[in-house]
């Protein structure tokens, strides 16, 4: 499914499952929000991290598991999120085609400055 | 301890959110709402755990999406089961649909009324920042407003408080219009040049600013009369003012005014033309029928009429004769509200009292027909008591079973408004206007108004009708219900009570119309005094063309006989002040040619009527009245000091009316046998040849006066306009009655059903116990016997003492008081309550008790 596509994802949702992979064990969406709020500087609102998780689970790039309550929470229980291996495949693409690209970056830097 | 967030978002949440996301979602929210409230404060934690909520309110998240299935599932059913019910009684339904219809298109009808007068003036944008000068005058010891303005004061007021930006005054004068061979009488309108800056009527040809002493403007509707198809700008039209005739360019031609504006120019001259025309001068004394100013919106005008103090001042001094107390700037707005409170206004517009009175009698009506709707829907419904059961014990759920009722009663409602709409479309507003003096067009002042009308009284009807019976009828038990123990019916106090104020109302309106039109026919049918059936008369300026039509009119073999007069009765009464042993009164005074008293068919009592002599000139003829207000006991002989010279009565007539359906349609008279100034030919012809003589005079007109159009009067037609008038009001209480008596009637229907039904069963044992047709008819009525004693008894009271108060004021000669009336009212009232409750006892006293009893 989300891996015959050839794992296009988006800015966002790229984002969010590294933090996912990152928190590991300790994946919801409060824990999700503030992570991706400090790492970026951004503003996030918790519904739109909701939404990304429900997208990313439903592609099956992470999973979910129900998770145990905590007194803050009222006592109600958290949904827990790991990545998955397609998951994993999907970042781990991503990564060599940036580096790929990445990597040329370099060498136009240094031509200009060895003009200079 | 652990933070509480704000209760409603939460709530909110709970209700909108899907089961299977809800705990994650509300425990992230209450998570964060702990963090934010430990870093930033109780207020913005609020806040944004509001934020949250709503963000969260999307369709991925909300519940219902799922169950949309099911319900549209079960709406399909509501509606087969709804239409079907309806159906079976459709005796009930068609009654209570058409009462709701009914009463739908009453509110809509009184609601365009409303709309209608509350957004008067409409097309002038500018009409926030527009002030008339108004005059407090001080008539009868009672601070009077009055319209008129003297000219100078615009101009003062402009020169002197920078807040006044323009001023305009608007006069009024008739003339004969005539272009090529069209020849009307006109009421033409004059006005300062400012007025086509200040007022917004559109125009469709000409410059806004090309109203000089030379030009003149025309509606489209006189460009028609007169113009025909030929382009009317540039056209020279002539008018003839009295004597004179002035020719004036067309220079601007109106376009269709909306039908809610004030006032309207047909005719538009500059002022300079009216101050020539009256000799009038921009002074103190001179008055204009109005003056309006614009304000800059920043003043204030509370200020403003602190400063007006000073002209007041300046006018008493100015004009002793006719002083005013004070002098206010009413907002143009308001002006045209308060239509009848200030004398002689050029805006026309309702009484906003009466505009109210108008939609509170049509949310009453509403309100009746929906609790009549409630008494009638909870009866039919507990004919479905059964189908009620089956719906709960199969699984439905108290709120399935609500809105089940709900949704058939939104549906009713929904046919209803269609068919309501279309009675005041077609019947409702067509009737009214016909009634009133001002047609109201089908339209709202803005498309959000009427849809927001719309939709809040399908949502009014809908749950007003609609919640209480559903919410009644969802709570049976199911055991009950089987079990026949059905608990319906308490005691119903409040239906009770508010069906005797509908009778109540009802009677008394009824009694209304009827003492009304009894007294409307009464008064017609005593007389005016005089026979005006043979009575023609003329009103002409000139006296070469009223000599001349009067040597034409004395050649014709059927007029009897004519006369001259300056004044005429009931066309031109004339108030002259006189004076006797010190005491000034202003008496109706006609200047009359010898002859014109003979002329009138008038009766003589005592003396003579005047003789064409020369010693005639200072006598005069009076009336009954006139005798009684100066206490003659002998009057022939007698004299009054009147434009400083000694008159002498020589005759007494009878009293006759100069005005009709009036306070003083019969005032003292005084008739002189002086007419300085003719303005009137008045023939005597014989009754059936009145028509053909005056086919014949009008033929021989346009030789006589080709510049003048010809102008008759039939003497018998002079009161039209006010029978016309009572008639309307006697038309608008009749339907009121009919409209009452037939939602009282409705709601007794229901609550008589809901009995009933209830005591089916009691009756059917007493049947069978030997009850006789008779008790049980007695039985049935038993507790509706009370209530219309009650009401019409009030009814009665009420409206034997209110009745001849309100006659009153609509007529002068009050009719000896007879109980016929209230006799025909109460047997009408009776008998429709009778064919009412007729139905309904019929099924109950003809059903077999078998049939009834068999169940158990």
């Amino acid at each position: 499914m989300g891996s015959t596509k050839g794992g296009n994802i988006g800015e966002f949702e790229e984002l969010a499952l590294l933090v996912v992979g990152t928190l590991n064990n300790n994946a919801y969406g409060v824990s999700v929000r503030n992570f991706l709020m400090e790492e970026t500087g951004r503003k996030v609102n918790i519904s739109a991290v909701h939404e990304v998780l429900k997208r990313l689970e439903k592609k099956a790039y992470i999973r979910s598991e129900i998770g145990g309550s905590t007194e803050e929470r009222g006592g109600r229980r958290k949904k827990l999120f790991f990545l998955t291996a397609e998951g994993k495949q999907v970042l781990d693409r991503s990564r060599e085609l940036r580096n790929g690209l990445y990597n040329r970056i370099p060498e136009l830097k240094f031509n200009f400055s060895g003009l200079l | 301890m652990k933070p509480i967030p704000p209760g409603l978002p939460d709530k909110f949440l709970q209700w909108f959110c899907r089961d299977d996301l809800l705990e994650y979602i509300r425990g992230d929210l209450h998570e964060l709402y702990g963090d934010r409230l430990a870093q930033s404060g109780k207020v913005k934690a609020d806040l944004a755990f509001c934020w949250d909520v709503l963000r969260f309110f999307r369709l991925s998240n909300i519940r219902s999406s799922q169950n949309t299935f099911k319900s549209m599932f079960m709406l399909k059913n509501y509606l087969k089961v709804g239409y079907r019910s309806l159906k079976k009684n459709w005796k009930n339904s068609l009654i209570n649909i058409s009462g709701l219809s009914l009463s739908v298109g009453c509110a809509i009808t009184t609601f365009l009324f409303a709309d209608f007068f509350f957004n008067l003036n409409s097309i002038h944008t500018n009409k926030a920042n527009i002030y008339q000068v108004v005059s407090h005058i001080e008539e009868n010891q009672a601070d009077e407003l009055y319209g008129p303005s003297p000219m100078i004061i615009g101009e003062k007021l402009k020169a002197d408080l920078p807040e006044i930006q323009e001023y305009v005054r608007v006069q009024y004068k008739r003339g004969n219009v005539k272009f090529g061979k069209n020849v009307f009488r006109e009421l033409i309108q004059f006005a300062d040049p400012a007025y086509l800056a200040m007022f917004d009527f559109p125009l469709v040809a000409g410059d806004r600013n090309a109203l000089t002493a030379q030009s003149i403007f025309i509606s489209s509707a006189i460009a028609k009369k007169y113009f025909g198809n030929i382009e009317p700008i540039g056209k020279r039209i002539d008018i003839k003012f009295g004597e004179s005739v002035k020719s004036f360019d067309v220079a601007g031609v109106f376009g269709e005014v909306p039908a809610n504006t004030s006032f309207r120019p047909k005719i538009l001259l500059h002022m300079d033309q009216y101050l020539k025309l009256e000799a009038a001068s921009t002074n103190w004394i001179d008055e204009a029928k109005a003056t309006f100013v614009s304000v800059n919106p920043s003043a204030r005008s509370s200020k403003l009429d602190q400063q007006l103090k000073k002209y007041q001042l300046i006018q008493n001094e100015a004009n002793p004769s006719n002083p005013v107390t004070a002098y206010e700037l009413i907002p143009f707005t308001e002006v045209s509200g308060m239509a009848g409170k200030i004398g002689d206004s050029v805006v026309q517009g309702n009484d906003k009292s009466g505009t109210i009175g108008i939609a509170v009698t049509g949310l009453l009506l509403i309100l009746f027909a929906c609790l009549n709707y409630i008494n009638i829907a909870i009866a039919s419904a507990t004919m479905r008591l059964k189908e009620i059961g089956v719906r709960k014990v199969m699984g439905g759920s108290r709120k399935g079973i609500a809105s089940q009722f709900l949704t058939e009663n939104f549906l009713t409602c929904a046919f209803a408004m269609v068919v309501g709409t279309l009675a005041c479309y077609f019947l409702l507003l067509p009737g009214f206007n016909q009634l009133s003096p001002i047609a109201i067009p089908f339209s709202f002042s803005s498309l959000p108004i009427a849809i927001f009308y719309f939709l809040g009284l399908f949502l009014l009807l809908g749950f007003l009708s609609g919640s209480y019976p559903a919410f009644y009828i969802s709570r049976f038990q199911v055991l009950n219900i089987f079990k026949g123990e059905r608990s319906l019916g308490g005691r119903n106090y409040l239906s009770k009570v508010l069906l005797t104020l509908q009778f109540f109302l009802a009677f008394v309106t009824i009694l209304g119309c009827f003492i009304f039109t009894d007294h409307a026919q009464y008064t017609k049918q005593i007389g005016w005094g005089y026979e005006p059936s043979g009575i023609l008369a003329f009103p002409i300026q000139d006296k070469k063309h009223l000599e001349a039509l009067r040597n034409e009119a004395d050649k014709h073999p059927q007029v009897i006989q004519t006369a001259t007069s300056q004044h005429h009765i009931g066309v031109n009464n004339h108030l002259v002040p006189f004076s006797h042993l010190n005491h000034q009164f202003k008496i109706l005074t006609y200047d009359v040619e010898p002859g014109y008293l003979e002329t009138m068919n008038m009766t003589l009592l005592t003396g003579r009527f005047f003789e064409k002599k020369q010693g005639d000139r200072n006598t005069i003829v009076v009336n009954e009245l006139f005798v009684e207000k100066m206490k003659w006991s002998d009057p022939i002989g007698e004299s009054i000091l009147m434009d400083g010279v000694r008159r002498t009565v020589v005759g007494v007539v009878a009293n006759v009316y100069h005005a009709f359906f009036d306070n003083d349609i019969m005032r003292p008279m005084v008739f002189t046998a002086h007419a300085a100034e003719p303005n009137f030919l008045i023939l005597q012809v014989t009754d059936e040849s009145i028509v053909s003589v005056n086919e014949h005079l009008k033929s021989q007109w346009t030789e006589i006066a080709p510049f003048d159009p010809y102008v008759s009067v039939y003497q018998a037609d002079l009161f039209d306009r006010a029978y016309d008038n009572v008639d309307a009001n006697t038309w608008f209480m009749l339907s009121l009655s009919v409209l009452t008596i037939f939602l009282s009637c409705l709601g007794l229907y229901g609550l008589l059903a809901f009995t009933l039904q209830n005591r089916v069963k009691e009756f059917s044992i007493r049947k069978v116990l030997g009850a006789s047709r008779l008790s049980i008819v007695g039985l049935a009525n038993q507790e509706f016997v009370w209530i219309l004693a009650i009401s019409l008894g009030l009814g009665t009271l009420l409206g034997i003492w209110l009745m001849p108060k309100i006659t009153e004021s609509f007529f002068a000669i009050a009719k000896p008081f007879s109980i016929v009336p209230v006799v025909v009212c109460l047997l009408i009232t009776f008998f429709t309550i009778v064919l009412t409750v007729f139905a309904q006892i019929r099924k109950v006293t003809k059903v077999n008790p078998a049939t009834v009893l068999r169940g158990e």
